[in-house]
């Protein structure tokens, strides 16, 4: 499968009567987005604002960043989520627009416990790319209780169809540059290297609601798949619950993926991509850790192998125990994992216990605590609103608000922040012994 | 610059104040106002911004003798110069002067709430006591080496006054603290693990970010040899507990557990803090996580001695080990209390 990838850069982004593009603004009507709204009868309308680096704004209940991207040729947009049409993603030319996101926020109800949120200030936005580009801020307004899957699905719906929306305003100009993915050629001389991504853990869905991810369909308890990896880059798997260290923007820009795609031929082959679940039985886990290291050598021939994860800890038990029956088929494996605690040393909270995995990239620690300043803009909440910690939210069907005034000064940690820690690499973070 | 200078004050033991050596090593607390041994490189090193004004000295032996007790009468002396900083030591792989700088540095931070340092040469015995309370840097196992580990300890104990940062314990040479942060690098996860594989692939070297720990063996206690006759309890790390949550449990990272009547739990209102899993078919029914209703009925059988009507309750979403092995081991005390033989330790 062959995908084209067209990029423009836009300078600015701004709100204007209508939707265009001109000399490098992307201007925004609101309007064409409360249009969304009224296709969703759970909300009432749309608070959209535009936030750009250096202001003194923080934006709470952040569940995901969007990059604005549309299909040019090939497939539709987003199968299975925009439309109840299904292709396979992955072929054709798509248009991505470089140098702004969308942000969204779920800001009234309480079920979902990784809150994300970011500043686009200060000492946490000097290493946060999303703070470095001006946001679309997208925060539904509901009229009372809404069931939390229409919610959820809901604003994924209106921020894919702003993001489509957007790319195709840019379409009156050619773009800037292009770059083609493609791993159909193989070239066995070189290392061949395979990446195992885990997608999805259900253990921090609540109420039986499993997060439908693969072209909208759940995928729970899931064996290992096959699936190219230009389908990941263009649609085949999107968020749809709390913010989990993982964004939508980071996913249509897979690090591994693109990095694998460009380095193809030339010093390594890439041979596929393997889909896997956290398993939260161990016979689950047993299994799909056997088999996936079983696909990655008779059906992708892998030499080598990168593993990433979901946020938790049986997400890591799951990567390891992949990663060390790899290695038991002579398959030399890396998996990028994070520390669940701030307060203790690297020797003893590798989560990863299997012996023969001895080569593992560390993407950081939950737990490195910042305290931020108080900003004069909130977004994503009203005004009043809690920064609620990761220990707040409706745990077990209760409702924990410890969280101080989110315009405050406030306590947050690098897990919190949307863009600081990347499940799939994105981010540049290491955890160190002090 | 500053208008007045850091005050610092340093500690050392009778050989290296100067007193005697091992002969001497009674000898009690004595405070000197000048810089005496390792304590004139450290001026030295400290440079114009800082002044030594005094050195306690303590023999080896008086301090052993009673820690608690010499440390308390160290920390007066300290406090009676009002330090900005403590430096203790070097003791390199002196077993009894490692102790007295360890304690005399913890309890210094401690008290006063002023940085510390020492050094030790990592497999010195008071390393593993004190290494968490204050930076112990990395140093020889001889004293001949003390102009190599001088500089970094005065170069810790200068940036922490200027209120610049300290890099990892790695970088600076200090023993980890346990303390984990982030460090921002070069390339992204993604790229970095990539380098690594093909490094993997080739037999090249490379460096693991982690390595899988050696946890402690654990031997199994003997079988219940008598079900019949055994007093039982319940012990999970599942986090259910009562409304108002009264042991302050944490739904991640948490250091606290709480023992609860079960029929007061389950009548009362109550709910699962652990934010690791989805709590709902606990709350449906709490037998999934306390599988109380089977081992009544074993009671009632008379299969089973004897239930405790406690059921004990941690969280065990993102715990540290050495979290968790405090708790296990207060859990356990608590058991032992009530007579109890067994336990049945159920997880999420």
């Amino acid at each position: 499968m062959q995908l084209t990838v067209e990029t423009v850069r836009i300078n600015d982004l701004q709100f204007g009567e209508r939707t265009y593009f001109d000399n490098g603004v992307l201007y925004v009507n609101k309007t064409d987005i409360l249009a969304f709204a009224e296709e969703e009868p759970c909300f009432d309308t749309l608070k959209i604002d535009i936030t750009r680096p250096g202001d003194s704004t923080r934006i709470i209940n952040v569940v995901d960043v969007v990059q604005p991207r549309c299909k040019v040729s090939g497939n539709i947009d987003w199968p299975g989520v925009l439309s109840d049409d299904y292709e396979i993603a992955g072929s054709g030319i798509t248009r991505a627009v470089e140098g702004m996101g969308i942000v969204l926020c779920q800001n009234n109800t309480y079920w979902s416990r990784k809150w994300g949120s970011f500043d686009m200030s200060g000492e946490c936005a000097e290493i946060n790319p999303y703070a470095k580009i001006p946001e679309l801020v997208i925060e539904p307004l509901t009229n009372g209780e809404v069931d939390f899957r229409d919610y959820r699905e809901g604003v994924r719906r209106i921020g894919y169809k702003t993001s489509v929306m957007l790319a195709k305003a840019t379409m009156t100009v050619a773009a800037v540059e292009s770059e083609t993915f493609s791993n159909e050629v193989q070239y066995p001389y070189l290392p061949s290297i395979a990446y195992s991504y885990q997608i999805y853990s259900k253990q921090y869905d609540t109420q039986n609601y499993r997060e439908p991810m693969v072209y909208g369909n759940a995928a729970p308890d899931s064996l290992p798949l096959i699936m190219q990896p230009t389908e990941i880059l263009d649609g085949a798997i999107s968020l749809c619950g709390g913010f989990r260290c993982v964004t939508t923007y980071e996913i249509q820009n897979h690090p591994i993926i693109v990095e694998l795609m460009r380095r193809h031929g030339k010093d390594l082959n890439f041979t596929g991509v393997l889909i896997t679940v956290t398993s939260v039985e161990a016979k689950h886990r047993y299994l799909v850790s056997k088999m996936a290291a079983g696909l990655l050598k008779e059906v992708l021939h892998a030499d080598g192998l990168i593993v990433t994860k979901g946020v938790g800890g049986a997400s890591t038990l799951c990567v390891g125990a992949i990663a060390g029956e790899a290695e038991k088929l002579g398959i030399k494996s890396v998996p990028i994992i994070q520390i669940l605690n701030g307060k203790s040393n690297l020797d003893v909270e590798c989560l990863i216990s299997e012996q023969n995995v001895d080569s593992i990239v560390c993407s950081g620690t939950y737990y490195h605590n910042f305290v931020l300043p108080p900003v004069e803009t909130l977004l994503g909440g009203p005004e009043d609103a809690l920064y609620l910690s990761g220990d707040d939210g409706v745990i077990g069907g209760h409702k924990i608000a410890t969280g101080e005034p989110a315009k405050g000064q406030v306590n947050s940690t690098y897990m919190k922040q949307v863009g600081l820690m990347s499940q799939i690499g994105f981010s540049y973070g290491m955890a160190l012994d002090y | 610059m500053r208008d007045n200078k850091w005050r610092i004050v340093c500690y050392v033991n009778q050989f290296f104040g100067q007193i005697g050596g091992e002969e001497m090593a009674g000898v009690g607390f004595s405070v000197k106002d000048q810089a005496i041994g390792p304590a004139m490189l450290f001026q030295k090193l400290l440079g114009e911004e800082c002044e030594v004004v005094g050195t306690i000295i303590c023999g080896d032996n008086y301090f052993a003798e009673n820690t608690e007790a010499a440390a308390r009468e160290g920390v007066k002396l300290a406090a009676a110069m009002s330090p900005d900083l403590f430096i203790a030591g070097p003791a390199f792989n002196a077993g009894r002067y490692g102790i007295s700088c360890g304690n005399m540095a913890a309890a210094i931070g401690r008290e006063l709430q002023i940085p510390t340092i020492t050094g030790m040469y990592p497999e010195n015995p008071a390393v593993d006591i004190f290494r968490k309370d204050t930076y112990i840097v990395k140093t020889a196992i001889l004293s001949s080496q003390l102009r190599k580990a001088a500089p970094i300890m005065a170069g810790i104990g200068l940036r922490i006054l200027r209120g610049e940062p300290i890099g990892s314990a790695e970088q600076e040479g200090y023993i980890k603290r346990d303390i984990i942060l982030n460090e921002e690098q070069e390339l992204n996860a993604a790229d970095r693990a990539i380098e690594m594989v093909l490094k993997k692939i080739k037999g090249e070297p490379f460096k693991s970010e982690l390595l899988p720990p050696h946890f402690d063996e654990v031997k199994p206690a003997l079988p219940v040899s008598d079900l019949s006759r055994v007093r039982l309890a319940l012990v999970s790390d599942g986090g259910v507990i009562p409304e108002h949550n009264p042991d302050h449990l944490k739904p991640n990272g948490s250091t606290a557990w709480g023992k609860y009547n079960w029929d007061e739990l389950i009548a009362g209102k109550h709910f699962v803090i652990h934010s690791g899993y989805d709590g709902t078919w606990v709350l449906e029914n709490p037998n999934r996580l306390f599988p109380v209703d089977i081992l009544r009925s074993y009671e009632e059988q008379g299969k089973l001695g004897y239930l405790d009507p406690e059921v004990h309750v941690a969280c065990g979403n993102c715990a540290s080990v050495s979290a968790s092995k405090e708790k296990g081991e207060r859990i356990a005390l608590a058991l032992l209390d009530k007579g109890i033989q067994a336990a049945i330790l159920t997880s999420t």
